[in-house]
C-alpha cells in the first residue's frame, strides 16, 4: 500500500525523531489554552508565556442588616471585591514574572470551603501572553477567550484590562400582616424587585467606572453573576464583570465573515449568558 | 490442571512479568494479536477525530493502556515527623510563630506555631506511579508499531483514602504514520484527535504528556485559628500562602517536565484543586496539573489565515 505524501506529518514525525525543526526561544511555557486558542493567538502574533495564578482566602464574617430593610451589606461589599483584587494583583505579578504582556482565559472563581468556617477561597487563573519584540508597559488582563480575543484584534480593538464591580444586599422579609395579606393573590413583591435593581445597578455602576478609570471606550463580554453563597436566599452578591477595551486602530476593521450551514447534527448550545445560579431567588 | 489451577498460574506470571519490568500476560497477547493484524483494530475515537486523524496522514492501530496501584508512603505533621527542631530537608516549609509571642508547641495548647509544608515523598510517590503507568502505556504503543497515542484519558484515585495507595492509569488510541521514521519514544498527547490534527496544521507536534503536581500541609497555628473565629471579614495568610504555593509547585514542576522532554510548552493544562482532612484542624492541599507538552516544527503556523465564519443555525 502506498501512502500519499504528506509535508506536515512527514516534518512533524521528523522532529520528533530528532533533526530539524524551528524551535522557541527562551523558557518551556505552560498554558490551560486549547489547541485552537493556541493557534489564533500565535496568528496575531502573541505566544503563550505561561500559566499564572493568584488566590486569597478570606475568612467572610457576619454583618447584621436590619431583618425588614432592603440594604447594602458594605462590609460584605468590600471584603468581596477587595478579595478578588487581592487574588487579581497576585497573578498580574506571577504574570510579570514570566514576561508576559497579558492575561488571557482568565478565570475568577470563588470557591466557598464547607466545614466548621466560613472560608472563601478567590482564585485568579489564565494564561500570560506576550508579543516578541513588543515593549509594553503593565499587564492587562482579559476573560475573554483566545478566539474571541482573535476577533476582538483582527476588529481593530485592544484590551485594556478586567473591570468589575460588586454588591452584596440584603433583600427585606416581609412583615406577617403584609404577608397574610398577599396570600391569596398574584401580586409583584415589590422590594424584592426594587432591591434587585438597586444591587444590580451598583454593580453594573461600579464596573463601568473602572472602565471609565482606564479610559477604555468600552466594555464587551461582560456578565452579570448573581450568587447567595452561603448567606441564604436573603444575601445576594451581585457580580459585574467584562474585559474593556480601546479601539487601538483608527477605525472599526470589517471582517465580513464567510455564512456556513453547519453539516454537524450535535445541537450547538445557544451562545446566550450564562444563567443566573437558582440559588438566588426564592423568598 | 482445572482451570483455577491454570488462572492461578496466569496470574503468578503476570505478577513476575510486572517485577520483570515487563507487561501483564493478558496485556503482552492483546499487543502481539494487534500487531500481527490478526484482529480489527479498536478505538474510541469519534468520527470527526477518525477523520481529522487520516486528514493528518495518520491511521489508528489499537486502545492501549497503562496501569499502577502503589503504595504512597506519607507521615502527616510537621512536628511530630520532624520533632520540634523542625529540620524538614528539602522541601518548602514556612512558619507562622505565634502572634502572642508564646512558644508552646504541644497539641491541646493554645498557643502554638503553624506550619505550612511540602510533602516531598508524598509527590515523589505519586510521579512514581504515573512514571509506572506512563511506561506501561508507551511499551504497548510502542509494541503495536505506534507513532504516538492520543486522547489519553487519565484516572487518578486515591484507594482508602490519601496517603495509602494510589491508582493511576491512562488509556488512549495508538496512531501511526505508515512509513514514518521509528521513534525512540511514541507521543502521547491528552488533547483528542480533532485537536491533534490542528496542532499538527498549527505547526507544532506533542511530544509527551506532562503533569505537574504540589502537595502542601496547612497545619494552622494560634494566629490562624484565631483569625478563623473572629467575626470580621479578612484575608488568612496561612492558608492563602499554602494553597499559592502548592498552585506554584504544581506549575513548576510542570513547566520542568517541560523542559525534561525537551519540549517549547504545554497546552491544554487541566488543573484540579483537592483538599484532604488530615485529622485536627490540619489539612493537605494537593493540586494535580495535566497538559501535553508540544514542540514546535514549523514557524509558518497555518497555510492560510483562519476564516471567519458566521453559522446559519
Amino acid at each position: 500500500m502506498t501512502v500519499a505524501p504528506h509535508p506536515r506529518a512527514d516534518a512533524a514525525l521528523a522532529c520528533l525523531a530528532g533533526h530539524g525543526g524551528d524551535r522557541h526561544q527562551g523558557r518551556g511555557f505552560s498554558s490551560d489554552l486549547s489547541v485552537d486558542e493556541a493557534v489564533l493567538l500565535k496568528e496575531i502574533g502573541y505566544e503563550p508565556r505561561g500559566l499564572v495564578v493568584g488566590s486569597a482566602v478570606y475568612h467572610l464574617g457576619i454583618q447584621y442588616s436590619n431583618w425588614n430593610t432592603n440594604q447594602e451589606m458594605t462590609d460584605l461589599t468590600r471584603a468581596m471585591y477587595q478579595a478578588r483584587q487581592e487574588a487579581l494583583t497576585a497573578m498580574e505579578r506571577h504574570a510579570e514574572q514570566v514576561g508576559g504582556q497579558g492575561v488571557v482565559g482568565l478565570k475568577l472563581e470563588v470557591q466557598m470551603h464547607s466545614g466548621g468556617h466560613p472560608l472563601a477561597e478567590f482564585v485568579a487563573m489564565g494564561t500570560a501572553v506576550a508579543q516578541p519584540g513588543v515593549r509594553s508597559s503593565g499587564v492587562w488582563v482579559s476573560d475573554l477567550s483566545g478566539q474571541d480575543l482573535y476577533l476582538l484584534i483582527r476588529a481593530g480593538y485592544q484590551p485594556v484590562g478586567l473591570a468589575f464591580g460588586a454588591c452584596v444586599y440584603h433583600v427585606a422579609h416581609q412583615g406577617i400582616s403584609q404577608w397574610m395579606g398577599q396570600q391569596t393573590q398574584n401580586i409583584e413583591l415589590g422590594n424584592y424587585t426594587s432591591a434587585l435593581y438597586e444591587a444590580r445597578e451598583l454593580a453594573m455602576t461600579r464596573m463601568q467606572e473602572e472602565a471609565e478609570r482606564v479610559r477604555a471606550h468600552g466594555i464587551v463580554a461582560m456578565r452579570i453573576e448573581q450568587k447567595s453563597h452561603m448567606w441564604g436566599s436573603h444575601v445576594i452578591e451581585f457580580l459585574a464583570i467584562g474585559t474593556s477595551v480601546r479601539l487601538a486602530a483608527a477605525e472599526h476593521q470589517r471582517l465580513d465573515p464567510e455564512m456556513v450551514v453547519s453539516l454537524d447534527d450535535e445541537q450547538e448550545p445557544a451562545a446566550a449568558p450564562a444563567p443566573a445560579s437558582g440559588d438566588a431567588a426564592e423568598g | 490442571m482445572s482451570d483455577q489451577a491454570d488462572a492461578q498460574q496466569r496470574q503468578q506470571a503476570s505478577i513476575a512479568a510486572l517485577e520483570r519490568g515487563q507487561l501483564p500476560i493478558a496485556a503482552q497477547e492483546r499487543i502481539e494479536e494487534l500487531r500481527e493484524g490478526r484482529s480489527a483494530w479498536t478505538s474510541d475515537l469519534s468520527v470527526s477525530e477518525m477523520a481529522a486523524i487520516a486528514h493528518a496522514g495518520f491511521e489508528p492501530v489499537g486502545m492501549v493502556m497503562g496501569s499502577s496501584v502503589c503504595r504512597i508512603a506519607a507521615q502527616w505533621g510537621y512536628t511530630t515527623v520532624y520533632g520540634m527542631s523542625g529540620t524538614a530537608g528539602s522541601g518548602r516549609v514556612r512558619t507562622y510563630p505565634c502572634p502572642h509571642g508564646f512558644y508552646g508547641y504541644g497539641v491541646g495548647s493554645e498557643h502554638r506555631t503553624g506550619f505550612n509544608w511540602e510533602h516531598r515523598y508524598y509527590e515523589a510517590g505519586i510521579t512514581e506511579t504515573r512514571n509506572l503507568a506512563l511506561r506501561r502505556i508507551l511499551e504497548e504503543a510502542q509494541g503495536v508499531g505506534a507513532h504516538g497515542v492520543v486522547g489519553v484519558r487519565i484516572m487518578k484515585r486515591h484507594l482508602e483514602g490519601v496517603g495509602n495507595s494510589l491508582e493511576f492509569t491512562c488509556i488512549g488510541t495508538a496512531i501511526r504514520r505508515r512509513g514514518g521514521p521509528q521513534l525512540r519514544t511514541p507521543f502521547m498527547s491528552h488533547l483528542d484527535g480533532v485537536a491533534f490534527s490542528k496542532l499538527l496544521h498549527g505547526g507544532y507536534v506533542p511530544v509527551a504528556l506532562v503533569m505537574g503536581i504540589g502537595a502542601m500541609e496547612i497545619d494552622p497555628g494560634c494566629g490562624t485559628e484565631w483569625q478563623l473565629r473572629s467575626w470580621s471579614n479578612s484575608r488568612i495568610q496561612q492558608i492563602s500562602d499554602g494553597i499559592e504555593e502548592a498552585r506554584m509547585l504544581g506549575i513548576n514542576h510542570l513547566e520542568s517536565e517541560v523542559a525534561t522532554v525537551d519540549a517549547d510548552g504545554a497546552v491544554g493544562v487541566e488543573t484540579d484543586l483537592a483538599a484532604y482532612e488530615l485529622g485536627g484542624e490540619s489539612q493537605l492541599i494537593e493540586l494535580f496539573l495535566l497538559g501535553t507538552a508540544v514542540r514546535r516544527y514549523a514557524k509558518e503556523p497555518l497555510d492560510e489565515p483562519p476564516l471567519p465564519i458566521m453559522r446559519l443555525r
